[in-house]
């Protein structure tokens, strides 16, 4: 038997896209009554909806890219440039990927601790496994990244990868 | 030679002229804690609202690195244990109310040590895990907690910030980078809960 209590936190929903984004931040606006406007270093505008109830914990995402200069991970639609969710785009190396079954791969980065999964039936997913396998034969350590990452951490699951332009393994 | 002369050489061989090997003998406790300063110092780093205690799916490696580095300070014996997991299909396993998926797989888990006296005199190394437990553990029991038979317990000193289970060891970012880390962590943990019913 199930129950619920008042104040019993609810997780966030999945990320659901459709469209995945890992870039820099251009440029973020606010205004009193307006949806939050950042723009990526790819030109693709997108939009925060000022009344979502999140709005604060997804605006920290953009302020921490935009000060610290790292990359914000966005999903959304692209289209529309309607923000879904918003993460800390990762500098990561992979350690150990794995088949898991049920059409996945699991992950182990070098730093943190967590298992994470890639879904073979995301768009994209062959190239992030091919990243994530040369990545982790190169047998990095945390302060050596080579991959930028999109990361759903209510799923644990590997949405993106990118080769980390610059690196230099 | 006089009567006391001979007297005195005599009483002068009866010792050795080798002085003791150590003046001081150290104590097994150096640096070690009472059962008590082990509860405190651990109910000490969980009332921190800085390290990120309910992110269990990330940070273990930071907040390690902010304990050990306290207890260093104070004169504490701190090491370090860390657990690794075998392989990702036989990952660590915690069950937590923490995570929207209700556990955490781990590929590895770090939290610092102390060495704790038993009546004995003799030292017991307990560790300090605010993340999975409610107080000193054993690295044994720690170990338990995660839920892997299979996994390989390394205990160490505190140095390493970062080690693979071959050994390898990654460098210790500054006290600003640390407190990005924290800080990065406590967003990722906001985000990963939208809202109370």
């Amino acid at each position: 038997m199930s129950s619920t209590f008042a104040n019993e936190p609810v997780p966030a929903a999945p990320m659901r896209g459709p469209d995945f984004v890992l870039g820099a931040v251009r440029s973020w606006t606010e205004a009193p009554g307006q949806p939050g406007e950042f723009v990526l270093d790819d030109g693709s505008r997108w939009h925060l909806a000022s009344g979502r109830a999140d709005y604060n914990v997804q605006k920290a995402f953009i302020v921490r890219a935009v000060s610290r200069r790292t990359p914000l991970f966005v999903a959304g639609d692209r289209s529309r440039g309607v923000v879904d969710r918003l993460a800390t785009a990762r500098l990561l190396a992979a350690q150990r990927v794995q088949a898991a079954g049920a059409g996945r791969f699991s992950v182990l980065f070098a730093g943190p601790p967590s298992i994470y999964y890639l879904r073979m039936d995301r768009p994209a997913a062959g190239q992030s496994l091919q990243l994530l396998q040369q990545s982790a034969a190169r047998a990095l350590m945390p302060n050596q990244p080579d991959l930028l990452v999109g990361i759903d951490t209510v799923t644990s699951e590997v949405m993106l990868v990118e080769p980390l332009v610059g690196s230099n393994p | 030679m006089s009567f006391f002369d001979d007297l005195w050489n005599a009483v002068k061989n009866a010792f050795s002229t080798t002085p003791a090997v150590a003046p001081v003998v150290p104590c097994a406790c150096q640096g070690a804690l009472t059962p008590q300063q082990a509860q405190a110092w651990f109910d000490k780093f969980k009332a921190r609202t800085d390290i990120p205690w309910n992110y269990p799916n990330d940070c273990c490696y930071n907040r390690a690195h902010v304990m050990a580095q306290d207890l260093k300070k104070a004169g504490v014996d701190v090491g370090k244990a860390w657990n690794y997991a075998p392989d990702n299909a036989d990952a660590l396993r915690v069950n937590t109310p923490n995570d929207p998926k209700g556990y955490v797989e781990w590929g590895y888990h770090v939290a610092p040590t102390v060495p704790v006296m038993k009546p004995d005199g003799t030292t017991q190394p307990m560790v300090l895990d605010p993340s999975i437990a409610n107080g000193p553990v054993t690295p044994a029991q720690w170990k338990a907690m995660q839920g892997q038979p299979g996994s390989d317990l390394v205990l160490t000193n505190a140095d390493p910030y970062y080690r693979t289970e071959d050994g390898r060891v990654a460098p210790t970012p500054g006290d600003a980078e640390v407190e990005n880390i924290f800080e990065q962590h406590r967003e990722d943990r906001a985000a990963n809960w939208a809202s109370t019913r």
